[in-house]
């Protein structure tokens, strides 16, 4: 084991501050998957800033209906909350479908965000990856890539974002507040997570010392809201393909507005705002969602074996949208 | 029986025949492979069971007949069979103490099995004594030899050292032995081995969803009658039965090993990636037994049951998949992706 330091942060600004002025340091939350890394030897942090005792933990409704949830609010938590449950099933649903009851008591929201690949590689000290160490290569895009992107993937890196989670919060049109050393900004959660490009060593378009403080999540009223995983056994097991929903019905049944995240296809939470944009103001019907579908997946490609998800997310998207307008 | 047993399905159904019916028909009376007469047989028995108890006459014999709530739904059955041989190679000793308990020694392991339970109910009953006489000492080589905790063999192999061993104590000391008395015996070879085909059977019946949308594939139901000649004890015999059959289905739809040979890796070589079932795959699996006694398999009449349990499974499940899709795989495991189109 390498030697670290270990504090725990008395405030938000210390420990933006903390972590800021030492290019070693990390943030420790929930430590569900940073723990894990150190263990495995792909990252070696020589300061961890504890921030999960941090007064960050609470959810509350603001004056607009909107739902502020801090950071380091626990994946149960988050998920057993009243405001949640009612008004954003989708989320709720989305932290179920991840981890273990385990996990997800200490699993933080910021951590969840910050999760990274599972990809073999990455974890693999003996293979190359362009993640974890750029410029050495892309190990899974000829090799075992069964569990890997179709979509928005580059030559140097095909790996997919693990979190169920973040998939809900982008179809939720959540946004992500960020304390950093300059003070507050706050961003789309679909800005925050990033493509791979030429530098897939960059998971989100946060800079170091820069910390989540909290998830906004708008008012929807009326709005309904699903979330489906479907994966290789019934529990504990990451996506193939999952697909959270919002969906807005008028009076006479027509699509007033949708919105639909696709997990398990990607280096981000994929928002599939071709569908979305075919089907708003349209008749909810088994022939429009699979067309929309399918366009949406027109630009998804297939590695040596990972075709399935195509028609998979294809399918699963047609399927929550059939039982979410059946409702 | 993965191969054979898909491909039974696979025969049954060129030959417009229902599986069981198939397996009725060709029924052998001698052991086909060496010609001997089987000690004891009765796989058509536990098909039969096993059909009445899990309501087999409701399969249709079409694929893709039944769609609930976006769920394909099949039925399944397998035949199982896996050979007994009962290893000579075991001794025990018995001591008489004096607080009238026998402390029975053999080298034998519990992996779990209830080797501890089972070993102790034999040693009371071949010495004639309540079980809370008996001081069962195993898990140790200092003890007299004993052979594996494996090949579906450990029961009976050393059960018949523990029974020959209680034989000649009983002989040498007389029914009122003195504190200190004591005897070591070996089980002796089985002459009836070398005459008979000896293999314990069993039939599988399983259920599965396969959903309509996604692929993913489920396991509601299943049922194993299983003939293994005597059942020791019911409690930690089914505890065996429905273990194998739940690895059986980890088997069937999860476990794989896969390799980059490029780098010699396996890729998925964690828990993460190398999935077993949880929890929440596992549906109602339950085991039942025929119940007899097989003479010409040692002492006990019992035959093994530790691997019989797994035997089969994943080719029940396979073939209640094809029932539920009309897509047949012949390539374990069998998830989502090989449902999909």
């Amino acid at each position: 084991m390498k030697p670290f330091e270990y504090l725990r942060a008395r405030d938000a600004a210390g420990a933006v501050a903390a972590v800021t002025g030492h290019p070693g340091a990390s943030f420790l939350g929930g430590g569900t998957n940073l723990v894990d890394h150190m263990k495995l030897g792909i990252t070696a942090p020589d300061l961890l800033i504890d921030i999960a005792r941090l007064p960050l933990d609470d959810i509350e409704e603001l004056a607009d209906g909107s739902v502020r949830i801090g950071a380091t609010v626990r994946n149960s938590d988050l998920a057993a909350h009243r405001l949640i449950r009612e008004r954003h099933r989708v989320l709720s649903e989305a932290l179920l479908a991840g981890a273990s009851g385990q996990l997800r008591n200490m699993a933080t929201t910021g951590g969840n965000l910050l999760q990274r690949t599972r990809c073999t590689y990455f974890q693999d000290l003996g293979t190359p990856c362009n993640k974890r160490e750029p410029g050495s290569g892309c190990s899974a895009l000829e090799g075992v890539n069964r569990d890997h992107a179709v979509l928005g993937a580059s030559a140097s890196c095909v790996a997919v974002h693990p979190s169920d989670m973040a998939v809900a919060l982008a179809a939720l049109d959540a946004r992500v507040v960020v304390l950093g050393p300059d003070g507050e900004r706050s961003m789309q959660l679909t800005e925050f997570h990033r493509l791979p490009g030429d530098a897939p060593e960059r998971d989100t378009v946060l800079e170091h010392g820069e910390l989540i403080t909290a998830l906004e999540l708008p008012a929807r009223p009326g709005a309904l809201s699903a979330y489906r995983k479907v994966r290789d056994r019934a529990s504990y097991a990451f996506a193939l393909v999952s697909v959270a929903a919002v969906l807005e019905l008028d009076q006479d049944g027509t699509i007033r507005e949708v919105r639909l995240a696709l997990g398990g296809v990607a280096h981000k939470p994929w928002r599939a705002t071709l569908a979305e944009s075919l089907l708003r103001g349209t008749q909810p019907s088994e022939e429009n969602f699979r067309e929309a579908a399918q366009a949406e997946l027109r630009s998804a490609s297939a590695l040596r074996d990972n075709a399935f998800k195509i028609p998979m997310a294809r399918n699963t998207m047609v399927a929550v949208l059939r039982d979410l307008s059946g409702r | 029986m993965f191969g054979p047993e898909v491909a039974m399905d696979e025969l049954a159904e060129a030959c417009g025949l229902d599986p069981i019916e198939l397996r009725i028909r060709n029924e052998p009376d001698t052991d086909p492979d060496s010609g001997k007469p089987f000690s004891s047989r009765h796989l058509l028995e536990c098909l039969a069971v096993g059909a009445e108890r899990f309501g087999w006459e409701k399969r249709s014999a079409a694929p893709r007949s039944r769609l609930e709530d976006r769920w394909q739904v099949g039925l399944g059955v397998a035949a199982a069979t896996y050979p007994f041989n009962r290893i000579a190679e075991n001794a025990a000793l018995i001591e008489f103490n004096a607080d009238s308990t026998h402390t029975v020694q053999i080298g034998a392991a519990d992996l779990g099995t209830g080797t501890w339970t089972t070993l102790t109910q034999i040693a009371a009953d071949a010495l004639g004594c309540e079980v809370q006489a008996v001081r069962l000492e195993i898990g140790d080589t200092s003890l007299p030899v004993a052979s594996v905790a494996g090949g579906s063999s450990g029961t009976a192999s050393w059960g018949a050292a523990i029974i020959a061993a209680a034989v000649a104590f009983r002989a040498e000391h007389g029914d009122d032995p003195v504190p200190g008395a004591r005897t070591r015996a070996s089980a002796a070879a089985d002459p009836a081995a070398d005459h008979y085909a000896m293999h314990s059977f069993g039939a599988q019946f399983a259920e599965v969803q396969v959903h309509a949308d996604t692929g993913e594939v489920r396991v509601p139901r299943m049922l194993g009658v299983f003939s293994a000649g005597r059942i020791i004890n019911p409690r930690t015999a089914r505890s065996q039965f429905i273990g194998g059959m739940t690895m059986g289905i980890g088997m069937a739809l999860h476990e794989e090993s896969l390799m980059d040979e490029r780098f010699g890796i396996f890729t998925n070589h964690d828990l993460a990636g190398y999935h077993i079932p949880t929890h929440a795959d596992i549906g109602e699996v339950e085991a039942t037994w025929l119940e007899e006694t097989d003479h010409r398999a040692g002492p006990l009449g019992a035959r093994g049951i530790g691997e019989i349990g797994i035997t089969g499974a994943a080719a029940a499940i396979a073939n209640a998949t094809y029932n539920a899709t009309g897509i047949r795989v012949r390539e374990l495991p069998l998830t989502p992706d090989k449902f999909i189109f």
